[in-house]
């Protein structure tokens, strides 16, 4: 499937002519335009659903594992795509993530290297546990009192994230910069 | 000279890195001692021969104090050595944590490649050479890890340093301090402060409401490598794999446990000192003194005897600490026994007796064919009958020619009694002349059962004040997939009912006092007359 959806991918990105895009966006002169892209999954949805049996008041009694989300016209939901042949530097984009609802809010995020902001809109304990290999890997402790961490992603790669806590929770971080060759670009999708 | 060099030697202090070239040298002087150039130095030592003594004998004491406390480097291709002969079983050849007997481990042993490691003194990823040091000589509490302080001082700090090699990318960088707030001593408000941020900050979650690693997201738990993995028993500290030591319980939870579930809370607490303050509430949970018995006294009462584990009756009664281990004597073996300690009390009066079991078990399960759990159950086991001699029958549950007699409780069928020929031969008793009642708390189980005194039954033991009775124990965790020769067991210990202390021992001393009191006046006021 890993291998299917770079395919995908590497189709849309024929099309892109912009630096560095998450969603689309309205054109920005500045940086030289943007880019709309819209990327199809011909599979099935990957959803798992799981019981909840604690903090059934934030997290709701049914925890659903969004693998691949598809819409209704076939659209890929939280596809991360970027150019890798553009030239000049990317505008800097700096991600939150909100550990709301007991997920991660948005699903997958991208961001430049640098800081990622960590919310807790939960008013329960969370952690933020990060699974890297050229970051170094981050696990800590989130409660409820804790509203906001900033943490550094400095070097490009996609980072997942867990919370311990709560372990249906999955996220991703996009983090993209130059000079990284396409096979590890699209080495996970945005959604697996 | 010779005898100071082994004085050196039996304090255990080697060099550290900075005194290390020098007192080589001087070691070498010595080793030449033989030489026809030092045979002169008892009797009349020149100025420069003096002065090397006095060098030498400084450098050995000096090499001698400084060395216990401070790191050494190691030589890599000597630890390799060591580690093919001691490690490599479990770790594997290439420190991968693939040796052939991993499999039986749990947890698993370290994969060594990765340069994960959970004890750390330092603010990165990076542990210290001591950190690593440390954990050779005295083992992970709670694993399969043991201490290696059996290997000289020197082959520990070699296999430091091959362990470095092992991952040269994590040790390309250099380990960061951990800086920890200054620490606050244990005092009542401390621990109240470290309960209050327990609550806060929702240890509970993994570690249990009472600390007993019975906490919701218990079985949702994996290590960075995909195992499941159990959190702490706050309650067992002398299990903790880092040490108990205040400092150690604070230095864990400020930069968490690598490679498992647990995160740093340094930047997650209220105030920085609150980690010493949940330190201090933390170690605040084991039990204050925990002497392990080989003899359960059972108590004479006269009063009713309570059903209800918690009444106020139990906690007035001095428990009987019984220290559980593995069955590794018949397949299946239980080689990570899940139960490790059963406190007893046991009382009686002239015609029941009673047994008031506590122990710790993380999941309150019952058979579950689809979720591969048991129900979880407890047995005392004694001699069917008292014969006159010390034979008793074999302590695993008996064999073919000598039974056994069980009083069991199982989750979910409650108290039965059974006799039994051997582990896999159990047989009910009809009739069951038990009752007993189990409550079920915040990862622990506390269970009452009774049973008349005397039986008539012979497989019954009637129970004799004043006689020395063998008892065992056997204990189950269904939840961990712990069923029939899966148990945590005792060899035989003993029982006895204490005979009942008479109000005599109040009455006849002080009568004694006054008759002799009323004597003495007496011979007194007759030499008075006399007089």
């Amino acid at each position: 499937m890993r291998r299917a959806l770079g395919a995908l991918m590497a189709a849309a990105l024929v099309a892109g002519v912009a630096l560095f895009v998450h969603r689309p966006g309205p054109v920005d002169a500045q940086a030289g335009g943007a880019v709309e892209v819209t990327v199809t999954y011909m599979g099935a949805p990957v959803v798992e659903k799981l019981k909840v049996n604690k903090d059934t008041q934030k997290c709701g009694t049914e925890a659903v594992i969004e693998k691949v989300v598809v819409g209704g016209n076939k659209g890929l939901a939280n596809a991360v795509v970027s150019v890798p042949s553009a030239k000049g530097a990317p505008k800097a984009m700096k991600a939150t993530v909100d550990q709301h609802g007991c997920k991660f809010v948005p699903h997958v995020v991208a961001m430049t290297p640098g800081e990622i902001e960590v919310k807790n809109s939960d008013d329960i304990l969370h952690n933020i546990h990060t699974y890297s290999t050229v970051n170094p890997s981050i696990n800590k402790a989130q409660p409820k009192f804790k509203k906001v961490m900033t943490e550094k992603l400095e070097k490009p790669e996609f980072v997942k994230l867990t919370c311990d806590v709560h372990s249906w929770m999955l996220g991703w971080v996009a983090v993209r910069g130059r000079s990284r060759s396409r096979r590890a670009r699209w080495r996970r999708s945005g959604s697996r | 000279m010779r005898a100071l060099v082994h004085r050196r030697g039996a304090w255990g202090g080697q060099p550290c890195s900075t005194t290390l070239a020098a007192t080589r040298g001087a070691s070498l002087t010595v080793g030449h001692s033989g030489n026809p150039d030092y045979t002169g130095l008892a009797g009349s030592p020149s100025p420069a021969r003096r002065f090397a003594l006095v060098a030498l004998i400084v450098l050995v004491f000096v090499g001698a104090g400084i060395g216990s406390a401070c790191a050494q480097v190691g030589d890599a291709a000597a630890g390799k050595l060591v580690y093919e002969r001691k490690c490599a079983l479990c770790h594997g050849e290439k420190g991968d944590g693939k040796g052939p007997a991993a499999e039986l481990l749990v947890p698993k042993p370290r994969d060594f490649t990765t340069g994960v490691y959970k004890i750390r003194t330092t603010a990165n990823k990076v542990p210290t050479d001591r950190d690593l040091f440390r954990v050779i000589a005295d083992g992970m509490p709670g694993t399969s890890m043991p201490s290696w302080a059996v290997l000289p001082e020197k082959d520990r700090w070699n296999l430091v340093a091959h362990l470095k090699t092992l991952a040269p990318d994590t040790f390309k960088e250099a380990p960061k301090k951990l800086e920890l707030p200054k620490e606050v001593a244990s005092s009542p408000e401390s621990i109240r402060r470290g309960k209050e941020m327990y609550e806060a900050i929702e240890c509970n979650k993994c570690h249990g409401t009472d600390g007993r690693a019975d906490g919701p997201s218990r079985p949702e738990l994996k290590d960075d490598w995909g195992n499941p993995i159990a959190p702490a028993n706050l309650t067992m500290p002398w299990r903790f794999r880092g040490g108990s030591a205040p400092v150690d319980v604070a230095t864990r939870l400020a930069n968490g446990v690598l490679g498992t579930p647990m995160p740093s809370f340094i930047d997650s607490v209220e105030k920085p000192e609150d980690v010493w303050h949940l330190a201090n509430y933390i170690l605040s949970l084991a039990p204050r003194t925990l002497t392990y018995g080989t003899l359960v006294s059972v108590t004479a009462v006269s009063d009713a005897i309570p059903d209800d584990p918690d009444a106020a009756f139990w906690k007035a009664i001095a428990p009987n600490h019984i220290a559980l281990l593995g069955q590794v004597i018949v397949d299946p073996r239980n080689f990570n026994p899940s139960i490790d300690r059963v406190s007893v009390r046991a009382v009686y009066h002239d015609k029941e007796i009673a047994f008031h079991l506590t122990w710790d078990d993380p999941t309150q399960s019952v058979e579950d064919a689809a979720k591969k759990t048991y129900a979880d159950a407890i047995s005392l086991q004694f001699p069917p009958q008292l014969g006159p001699g010390p034979e008793r029958p074999y302590f695993l549950m008996g064999d073919a020619s000598d039974g056994v007699y069980l009083l069991r409780w199982q989750n979910g069928k409650g108290v039965t009694e059974a006799t039994a020929n051997g582990p896999t031969k159990i047989a009910p008793l009809a009739g069951s002349e038990a009752t007993g009642k189990a409550v079920y708390a915040n990862g622990q189980y506390r269970l009452v059962i009774k049973r008349p005194l005397a039986s008539k039954h012979p497989d019954r033991l009637t129970f004799q004040p004043a006689v020395f009775t063998p008892v065992a124990f056997q204990a189950w965790d269904g939840g961990a997939g712990e069923t029939g020769t899966k148990m945590s067991l005792t060899s035989w210990y003993y029982l006895r009912l204490e005979e009942p202390q008479s109000n005599r021992r109040f009455v006849v001393p002080p009568v004694v006092a006054i008759l002799t009191f009323a004597a003495l006046l007496l011979v007194v006021r007759v030499a008075n007359r006399r007089a």
